[in-house]
């Protein structure tokens, strides 16, 4: 149930999106947003591993900005579409695709309070559900999750979900998307090279189409032959789901192409990120324009896709927005 | 010029194309050869029945759509203390994973307490709702202050799991006794639960395994893995813990491996009838020839097994033994006629082949196709282990045509034995002859009729006839009784001959010799673990119901419903959109889960099923976890484990009612919809498919763990399960469904790799009965398949023996007198069946695999009467008319033949009867029964009813000499 927290999306959504006006992004807004007051610093000169690593988290983890808004812009809305394993498809099976809304608060007045993020289900079987994730200034203190049932008209609290706990029924770990910190595991840089590949994307038959999923984007080619850090990071938890990933970061906007997770030497897993500029002056500010992933050899994927016309940057909510009651209203103070 | 009889012409043909028939035969033998290690032994039970049939098809229907086909148990109880021990539970979560490491596992499936699906339900220290699992997913941490805390925790959330502590946990009291979970309702209520965690210890724990059916192409080798699995841990912790194993794939592997493990055993057989061989012909050269003939038979029916990739089981083992037991009796017919030839000839091989091949060929001939009767009959069977008996068993008797009666004086004119000197008959023989027939002529003929007369009276007591027969006359009165109207409706004559199936039991025996021999130890794992498991489990085997929608569901709209403008184009009565339509499909029903909610209850309090899971299991936990008031324990208001339909929402209001409006009751639609979401998205993509259908939520299934093997319990809890489906078809919420495969349906059949490669459709044998699935339905398809041809098989062979000695004999009243001898026997074999179930002896009741044998024993059998009478025809004619004479020289030369043909079938498998497999033993025996039975009728019995009879086919007065072929 704790997956229900589909706000951890709404992480990588705003990464690297700072304040500005209450604005879609473009290019003549650009200039107005101003990067959170105490963001990590453009890095200069050589890098080691661990300050490379560090880059990417904080610009991949929202570490920039100070909040950012995913909301329906007329047809247009964030979608996550999940797919069956391949011997679980078959006729008539079409992917779950639901759409959601997502607001998320960088900078909180609370100093107790780290992050607030909230996300309306817009769609989908768990339709009008709505979750709101606060993450604390204390590292010892747990995310607290409450959760509206609309059925119910309840709100339910629950306990911060554990890293190998997947993400909305998706093939995304809590991990992967907010849990995991560069310190969880020890970094090594294999190298620089240049990116060698399109991006994978999820790839639908005909007869797996939605009216959402119709247009999904193709696979992102524009990254390829861009320079990159290749970076083999293994974990420190033991027995783990996998021993290492090596993940290929643009050495300057440290976005995170891919990353490819081995287990015994053995690929089992691969995500990519459609790292789209937002022509903002600090290039490590960008837009995740879809992510995908998908397990080897069950051959289940998921793919997160945020159409660029559901975005506002800076819109000027009060914190007070970020509240139980706004779950109550549907995401409508 | 005379004209040549055709059997002189056969032996002119096969010495003037002798080089054509040696070559060709080994070239064949050799290219057979290669293909015998392609043999597919895959011993699969769902693809012995066939496909059409519903229960199969239920099967069938579930492993696409669900899984759970192929479920292994694992059992570890700890011999000291309980399973709270840092050790166990670091043991417990290393063999969990390297279980679900092991080849063709479904790991998502898995379920044992390092699962990921075994989640904490209560309250964290902050009050929220805890969902953490049990056991971290990297496992148990080596410092000791921290293993407590995860152990304390583990045993926490394992008694405040509702749904898997009395699947996955064994107690006991201090007695030794097993603690149950439900109570008398089959209910699990807080005192229940109490009652259990105040007074008993859990002692073990289980996983519950799932894996493809690919297993089944690669059974040895995952047999290997699985028991190099179980050898570590016992080697580690076999002082400290009792490992236990069973389940579906573990059983069907480990026959196959049993046939692996004691192919030397074939050795064994082939040596014993060379030693026979020997006897008989006191020369090795002579003994080896006659041997190779039927070894290439069987070598070439063995290569053509693996040629054709038919899907066989490990009672095929038993068809190399039958050729064997067959082939050689041709084999030493033909050799000592081609040395008697060779002696007449002064030494002139070829001469004497070409005599022995004439002499042989059209007795042969006549013998095979008798044989065949048996075969031919069971060819008609829909069931593919009858198919498979009938095909390769009529290829490799034809065979022997060639590999004995044919080849064999051709070798051995190549390599001619030397003459030895003196009478070639033994004395035992003659002694046969001539004291069988004295006893047969004197006061004493009267003890072969008595001995038929008490084969009757014992046969008709242990089957039931009088039962059978009083009520099948009891005609419509009688049917009040229960037991009157099944015998009617089965047309169950021997109603104490129990056709049903103790898979288990069918599959291995309790004790077997050869281990008691070679060890000490006859115990049989497999079963003495079923057994174990069964009484510390719920149940290990299961009753899989298929429950479906009615009404059916729309498919889900693609793109094409809407246009570019966003309109919708293809309206709500021809897809569904999950958007803006109403919610289809039956899970997401209240009262649809509701009725599913009572129908578990119900078949938990069932005496035989020990548990459920379902879908409906989840929906009720969440129900209960979310409505419990803040800051309370879940598992302090089990009366909220519950569908939440008007009804309970209004008795438990306290849960329910919205703090802004006191008098606000959730819609039970719209609420049980909730929890789909919730629990749809909290699991990964296709871990629901095993319970419920997330794509359509339109069907799904319960899985009842059934706790007896016992085939008449069995019979019973099926039948009692399909009546509570009928009397509730037309309640709310059962008035929506549909349970199981029904008639007519096309079911597509994939390949393993999930292609579609064909359909069937379903036959409605049920009538109205809902089809069950699980190995508790296929061992109901398998008793119906038992009652339709317990009979009937049987007949059928009977009519084709009956037309053909009538055609051959041209006598109706020798065909009578051999057909009345099957009938003998057959009966004897019913009464074999109802011996065997009055002692609960269930490796041998007369189930349908056994069932084959009647028919194959019945074709053989009828060989001995057929040489009797044929060989007493020509001695009343070679003898003057004088019968004593004729009876005499008859059974010291073919009876004599007979019962050393019997005796080399007996050598050749008594060896394979002592394995740990029933399915071998239990033909075998039924087999060795009849032929006996069949040797002593025809020797003793039969002459003395041709002496009363007098057919004219043997005691006419002889103006021809015998009939030419």
């Amino acid at each position: 149930m704790a997956v229900l927290t589909s706000v951890a999306c709404g992480t990588l959504l705003a990464a690297g999106m700072s304040a500005g006006g209450g604005v879609s992004v473009n290019a003549d807004t650009a200039s107005k947003v101003e990067l959170r007051k105490d963001a990590l610093p453009y890095p200069t000169g050589p890098l080691t591993v661990d300050q490379i690593v560090r880059q990417v988290y904080e610009s991949a983890h929202g570490g920039l900005i100070n909040n950012a808004v995913s909301q329906r812009n007329k047809r247009d809305i964030a979608l996550l579409i999940n797919r069956a394993p391949l011997d679980k498809r078959g006729p008539g099976r079409k992917p779950s695709v639901n759409t959601f809304e997502t607001f998320m608060n960088n900078n909180p007045a609370n100093p107790e309070i780290e992050s607030l993020q909230m996300a309306i289900m817009k769609s989908g079987k768990v339709k009008g559900t709505g979750v709101l994730f606060t993450s604390y200034t204390d590292k010892n203190r747990s995310a607290s999750i409450a959760l509206w049932l609309p059925a119910l008209r309840k709100i339910r609290r629950l306990n911060e979900p554990a890293h190998e706990d997947y993400w909305v029924g998706s093939n995304f770990t809590y991990g992967e998307l907010v849990l995991r910190k560069p310190e969880h595991e020890n970094h090594e840089l294999l190298g620089e090279d240049t990116f060698p590949d399109c991006l994978l994307v999820m790839e639908l038959d005909e007869s797996e189409m939605t009216r959402h999923t119709k247009d999904l984007p193709e696979a992102q080619c524009e990254h390829k032959g861009k320079p990159v850090y290749r970076v083999k990071s293994t974990t420190k938890f033991k027995d783990w789901w996998y021993d290492y990933h090596i993940s290929e970061i643009d050495k300057r906007t440290f976005a995170m192409y891919r990353t490819t997770y081995f287990k015994n030497d053995k690929k089992i897993k691969t995500i990519t990120v459609d790292w789209q500029s937002l022509n903002m002056p600090d290039p490590r500010i960008n837009y995740p324009r879809y992510i995908y992933a998908v397990t080897h050899d069950t051959g289940v994927d998921s793919m997160v896709y945020v159409p660029r016309s559901t975005i506002k940057l800076n819109v000027d909510i009060p914190d007070d927005f970020w509240s139980e009651e706004t779950l109550r209203n549907g995401g409508k103070q | 010029m005379v004209k040549k009889t055709l059997a002189q012409r056969y032996a002119a043909f096969v010495l003037r194309n002798r080089w054509f028939f040696i070559i060709g035969l080994f070239a064949a033998t050799i290219y057979s050869a290669f293909y015998i290690d392609k043999v597919n032994l895959r011993n699969d039970p769902d693809s012995l029945l066939p496909l059409s049939n519903r229960y199969i098809a239920t099967n069938l229907y579930s492993e696409r759509h669900n899984g759970m086909g192929n479920l292994m148990v694992w059992g570890m109880t700890v011999r000291e203390g309980d399973i709270y021990q840092d050790w166990f539970v670091r043991m417990l979560y290393d063999f969990y994973q390297d279980a679900t490491r092991l080849q063709y596992a479904n790991a998502e499936n898995f379920v044992g307490l390092p699962s990921s699906k075994l989640r904490y339900m209560g309250l964290s220290a902050e009050g929220s709702l805890d969902f953490k699992r049990l056991i971290p997913a990297n496992g148990f941490s080596q410092d000791p202050m921290v293993i407590r805390e995860q152990i304390a925790y583990l045993k926490e959330g394992l008694e405040k799991h509702p749904v898997m502590e009395n699947l996955l946990t064994y107690y006991e009291d201090a007695q030794g006794n097993k603690c149950d979970m439900l109570d008398q309702n089959g209910q699990i209520t807080n005192r229940s639960i109490a009652h259990v965690h105040t007074n008993c210890v859990a002692k073990g724990t289980f996983i519950v395994g799932d894996f493809s059916n690919k297993l089944k192409n690669e059974p040895l080798q995952w047999i290997k893995q699985a028991d190099a699995l179980m050898e570590k841990y016992q080697a580690a912790y076999g002082d400290r813990v009792d490992f236990l194993v069973s389940g579906e794939p573990y059983f069907l592997t480990t026959m196959v491996e049993e046939i692996d493990k004691n192919s030397w055993l074939f050795g064994i057989s082939l040596l014993i009838v060379l030693l026979v061989l020997w006897y008989e012909f006191k020369c090795w050269r002579t003994a080896v020839i006659s041997l190779l003939g039927v070894a290439m038979t069987i070598v070439m029916t063995l290569g053509l097994m693996g040629l054709t990739q038919f899907k066989l089981t490990t009672m095929m083992v038993l068809t190399p033994m039958l050729l064997l037991a067959i082939g050689i009796g041709h084999s030493m017919q033909v050799t000592r006629r081609f040395i008697l030839e060779l002696s007449n000839s002064d030494g002139d091989s070829t001469k004497a082949a070409e005599k022995a091949i004439e002499h042989t060929i059209v007795p042969a001939a006549l013998s095979i196709g008798t044989d065949l009767h048996g075969f031919f009959a069971i060819s008609f069977v829909d069931i593919s282990f009858y198919k498979a008996y009938a095909y390769f068993g009529i290829f490799g008797m034809s065979t022997l045509i060639l590999t004995t009666t044919s080849l064999i004086p051709l070798l051995m004119m190549i390599f001619p034995p030397k003459l030895k000197t003196g009478d070639y008959d033994r004395g035992w023989e003659k002694k046969l002859g001539y004291k069988t027939a004295d006893f047969l002529m004197g006061p004493f003929k009267w003890v072969p009729v008595g001995m038929v007369a008490v084969i009757i009276l014992v046969s008709a007591n242990y089957t039931e006839l009088t039962r059978g027969v009083s009520a099948m006359l009891a005609g419509e009165a009688g049917r009040s009784d229960p037991e009157v109207a099944r015998i009617q409706d089965e047309f169950d004559i021997m109603p104490g001959v129990e056709k049903g199936i103790n898979y288990p039991r069918a599959a291995f025996k309790e004790h077997y010799f050869l281990g008691e021999l070679l060890t000490g130890d006859g115990t049989v794992e497999a079963i003495s673990h079923i057994e174990q498991l069964s009484q510390m489990m719920p149940g290990v085997i299961t009753a899989n119901i298929l429950v479906r929608s009615r009404a059916g569901s729309l498919p889900l709209c693609g793109a094409e419903a809407w246009n570019d403008e966003g309109e919708r184009v293809i309206g709500a009565e021809k897809c569904y959109d999950e958007e803006t339509d109403p919610r289809q499909g039956i899970f997401n029903k209240a009262e649809v889960l509701l009725a599913l909610s009572e129908f578990e209850d119900w078949l938990r309090a069932h005496p035989n099923i020990g548990y459920t899971v379902s879908y409906v299991q989840f929906v009720k936990t969440v129900n209960m976890m979310i409505n419990t008031p803040m800051g309370q324990e879940p598992m302090q208001h089990m009366n909220l484990f519950a569908i939440p339909n008007l009804c309970h929402m209004q008795e438990n209001r306290y849960a329910y009612a919205s703090k802004d409006d006191p008098k606000y009751l959730p819609d039970p639609d719209h609420t049980v919809q909730l929890y789909n979401g919730i629990i749809s998205t909290s699991t990964p993509q296709g871990e629901l498919d095993s319970f419920v259908n997330s794509n359509t939520w339109d069907e799904g299934t319960i899985i009842g763990f059934v706790n007896t093997m016992d085939p008449v319990k069995a019979h019973a809890t099926i039948v009692d399960i399909q009546n509570y489906i009928k009397q509730h078809e037309n309640q709310p919420g059962f008035r929506l469904i549909r349970i199981g495969i029904e008639g007519g349906e096309e079911i597509p059949i994939r390949n393993d790799d999930g292609e579609e490669i064909g359909t069937i459709v379903t036959e409605d044998t049920l009538g109205g009965k809902p089809a069950i699935g699980g190995f508790l339905g296929v061992t109901e398809a398998t008793r119906d398949v038992a009652f339709a041809e317990w009979l009937h098989a049987p007949a059928m062979t009977s009519v084709t023996v009956f037309l053909m000695t009538a055609i051959m004999f041209r006598s109706w009243v020798i065909a009578i007198i051999l057909v009345s001898i099957c009938y003998i026997t057959l009966f004897a074999q019913y009464g074999l069946g109802g011996y065997m179930a009055s002692i609960g002896e269930w490796s041998a009741n007369l189930a349908f695999h056994v069932q084959v044998a009647l028919s194959i024993a019945m074709g053989l059998g009828i060989d001995y009467g057929v040489y009797m009478v044929s060989r007493l025809r020509e001695e009343m004619q070679s003898n003057g008319e004088n019968w004593t004479q004729a009876l005499s020289e008859t059974i010291h030369t073919t009876g004599s033949a007979i019962v050393l043909s019997v005796a080399v079938l007996l050598g050749s498998m008594i060896p394979l009867m002592n394995t740990q497999l029933a399915n071998l033993w239990s033909i075998s025996l039924y087999i060795s029964q009849a032929l006996i039975l069949d040797v002593i009728l025809a020797i003793t019995f039969l002459p003395l009813i041709v002496y009363w009879l007098k057919p004219k086919y043997i005691f006419e007065k002889w103006k021809t000499s015998t009939p030419k072929y």
